[in-house]
C-alpha cells in the first residue's frame, strides 16, 4: 500500500517545535517557563498558554466524537449494503473520521488541550427519538482491501462482520461506543473492530486493541485520560437495526 | 446478678434485655440501609439518601425500644398508645402537606420523570432542575431565577421534559413569493440544513410547501436535533436559511393587502367594467 509522503502530524514533539502541512501548521514555543502552543487550521486561529518547565506535546488522533462539541459517543458508519449468508465471516475496510487530540504531558499526567479535524462532522439518530443514540455519523464507501486516504482526514477501520444467524442478512450500518476505541497510527490511521450478527435487527459491536499494520504507534485516547468511573463498557449492542 | 433489681420491679436483667433489643435493632437497620443504599446509591442524589437512610434506622430502633418497653421494663403502654394516637392525629392534620410532599418526593425519585440537569416546565415554570429532595425541587429558570416546587405540586403537574428524549424536533414557517420558485427555495434551505452539524441526517429534515396563502407561499421546514442543543441549532439555522434565501433571489414578502376605493378613478385598474378589473389588479399585487 503506497502512502502519501510526510503528510501526517502525529507524533511526540518537545516544546520547541513547529509541526506543519499544507492544511495544519502547530507551534509550540517555551519562554519564561510559559509553553505557547497555536494551531493555525482551516482558516481558524487557537492559541493556548501552558505553564509547564518540561515536557511533551503528543499529537494524535483520538476518538471522532468531540466536535463541534460532545453531545454522544457513539460513531455511525453507513456503507453500502453487504448481504451475508448464514454463519458467516467478511472482513471489510471502511473509512471513518479523524479528529485530532493535542496532549500536554509533564510528571506523568497527561491533558488534552485541543481537538481540530479538518472534517465537517454530521450527526444522526440510531434508533427512535424516545429511545434511541445520538450518533456521529460518517459515510463510508465498501472496500476490500485497506485503502488509500488523507491521513489527516479519515482513517481505516477493519471490520470483522461475523453472522452468527442462520439465515442471510443484509448490513449497511455499524454503530460503536467510542470508550473502546483503539486508534493506532504511523502514515496512516486505523482501527480493528468487530460486528457480530445475532440475527437479521441485532449485533454487537466492539473494537479489538490490535494495530492494522505491524509497527503502528497506540493513540492516547481521549476516553482513557479523563478516567471517568463506570465507562468500561466496550461492547455496543445494536437492537434498532442494522440498515 | 441479672436479679439485681435498679428501680421497683426493674432488674439488671431488664436493663440488659432492652439494651440487647436497640444494639440488634440498630444492627439490623445498618444492615438493612446499607444494602438499600447499595441498591439506590445511582438512582438517588447521595444527600437525599443518606437522609432517608437515617430516617428508616431511626425508626427501626424506635420501633424495638417500643416492643420491648412492655415486657422488659414493666411499663403500661396504653396511655402512651392512646396519647400517641392522639398525637398523631393532631401532627397528620398539621403535616398533611409535609407527608404529601414527602411520598411525591420519593415517588419522583423512584419513577424519574426528571433529572438534575433536565431542562423542564412544571406548573408553568421553565428551567434547569437544580436538585431534587425529599420534599421540594429545585428550579433554576432561564433568567437565573431560585423557585422551590414543593414535590406534592411537582407530582400532580403535567410535567414536560425537553431533553428525556435523546432527539427533538423544531420547525420553521418562512414565506416566499408567489412569483418566487418553491422548489429551489426548498432545496437552498436543505443545503443550508445540511451544513448543520446538529441538524440529524436521520430523521431527515422535511422540508415542503405547506400553504398557499393570501400574500405567499408557506413553506415549513423540521428538522430533528440533539436534544441538548436543539436551541443552539433553532437559532443557528434560521438566520441562514434567510441569508442564504436572499442570496439565491428568493424574497420574503411582506403581508400586504390593496384597498381600492369605489370612487377613484385615478387608479387605471378601475374602469368601466371595475369589478373584473380590480380582481385582476390584486391577483397582480400579490403575485
Amino acid at each position: 500500500m503506497s502512502q502519501p509522503a510526510m503528510l501526517s502530524v502525529y507524533g511526540t514533539y518537545g516544546y520547541e517545535a513547529t509541526i506543519g502541512t499544507d492544511q495544519i501548521n502547530l507551534s509550540v514555543s517555551q519562554g519564561s517557563g510559559m509553553v505557547e502552543y497555536r494551531r493555525d487550521c482551516a482558516g481558524a486561529t487557537m492559541t493556548k498558554y501552558v505553564a509547564s518547565g518540561d515536557g511533551r506535546i503528543i499529537v494524535n488522533p483520538i476518538e471522532p466524537v468531540n466536535l463541534p462539541e460532545e453531545v454522544t459517543r457513539f460513531l455511525e458508519i453507513r456503507f453500502d449494503p453487504l448481504l451475508l449468508e448464514p454463519s458467516s465471516r467478511q472482513t471489510v475496510y471502511l473509512t471513518f473520521p479523524i479528529e485530532i487530540g493535542v496532549f500536554v504531558a509533564a510528571k506523568q499526567d497527561v491533558h488534552l488541550i485541543d481537538i481540530f479535524s479538518l472534517n465537517k462532522p454530521r450527526y444522526s439518530l440510531y434508533g427512535l427519538p424516545d429511545w434511541g443514540y445520538i450518533t456521529r455519523w460518517h459515510r463510508s464507501a465498501l472496500h476490500h482491501e485497506i485503502p488509500e486516504i488523507d491521513p489527516l482526514r479519515e482513517g481505516v477501520l477493519a471490520l470483522e462482520i461475523k453472522n452468527d444467524a442462520s439465515t442471510w442478512v443484509e448490513v449497511s450500518r455499524a454503530v460503536f461506543d467510542s470508550v473502546g476505541m483503539k486508534i493506532y497510527y504511523n502514515l496512516f490511521v486505523s482501527m480493528w473492530a468487530e460486528m457480530r450478527i445475532i440475527n437479521s435487527t441485532v449485533a454487537e459491536t466492539k473494537f479489538f486493541d490490535r494495530p492494522l499494520v505491524k509497527g503502528m504507534t497506540r493513540s492516547l485516547e481521549h476516553y482513557t485520560i479523563l478516567k471517568i468511573p463506570g465507562l468500561h463498557r466496550e461492547e455496543f449492542l445494536m437492537d434498532a437495526g442494522l440498515n | 446478678m441479672l436479679e439485681i433489681p435498679l428501680y421497683n420491679t426493674i432488674t439488671v436483667g431488664d436493663l440488659v434485655v432492652v439494651v440487647t433489643a436497640v444494639l440488634a435493632a440498630y444492627l439490623f437497620g445498618r444492615v438493612l440501609t446499607i444494602s438499600i443504599k447499595k441498591a439506590l446509591l445511582d438512582k438517588i442524589p447521595k444527600g437525599t439518601l443518606n437522609l432517608f437512610l437515617k430516617i428508616i434506622n431511626i425508626v427501626i430502633v424506635v420501633l424495638a425500644f417500643l416492643l420491648v418497653l412492655p415486657t422488659s421494663m414493666k411499663v403500661d403502654l396504653t396511655g402512651l398508645v392512646f396519647a400517641g394516637g392522639l398525637a398523631g392525629v393532631i401532627l397528620g392534620f398539621a403535616s398533611q402537606s409535609v407527608v404529601a410532599n414527602l411520598v411525591s418526593g420519593l415517588f419522583l425519585i423512584f419513577e424519574r420523570p426528571i433529572t438534575i440537569g433536565d431542562n423542564i416546565n412544571i406548573a408553568d415554570i421553565s428551567g434547569t432542575v437544580e436538585d431534587i429532595q425529599l420534599f421540594s425541587t429545585i428550579v433554576q429558570t432561564y433568567e437565573g431565577t431560585y423557585v422551590r416546587i414543593p414535590n406534592a405540586k411537582v407530582f400532580t403537574s403535567s410535567i414536560t421534559n425537553y431533553v428525556k428524549n435523546p432527539a427533538r424536533r423544531f420547525e420553521y414557517t418562512v414565506r416566499i413569493q408567489y412569483r418566487d420558485d418553491a422548489v429551489a427555495a426548498a432545496r437552498i434551505i436543505r443545503e443550508v440544513i445540511a451544513e448543520h452539524p446538529f441538524a440529524l441526517v436521520s430523521p431527515e429534515p422535511s422540508v415542503y410547501v405547506d400553504t398557499l396563502a393570501d400574500s405567499s407561499v408557506k413553506i415549513v421546514i423540521q428538522i430533528w436535533a440533539p436534544s441538548t442543543v436543539w436551541w443552539t441549532v433553532r437559532v443557528d439555522l434560521l438566520w441562514s436559511i434567510k441569508l442564504a434565501l436572499e442570496a439565491g433571489g428568493i424574497e420574503m414578502p411582506f403581508p400586504q393587502q390593496t384597498v381600492w376605493f369605489g370612487n377613484d378613478t385615478r387608479n387605471p385598474g378601475i374602469g368601466a367594467d371595475g369589478q373584473l378589473d380590480m380582481q385582476e389588479q390584486i391577483k397582480k399585487d400579490s403575485l
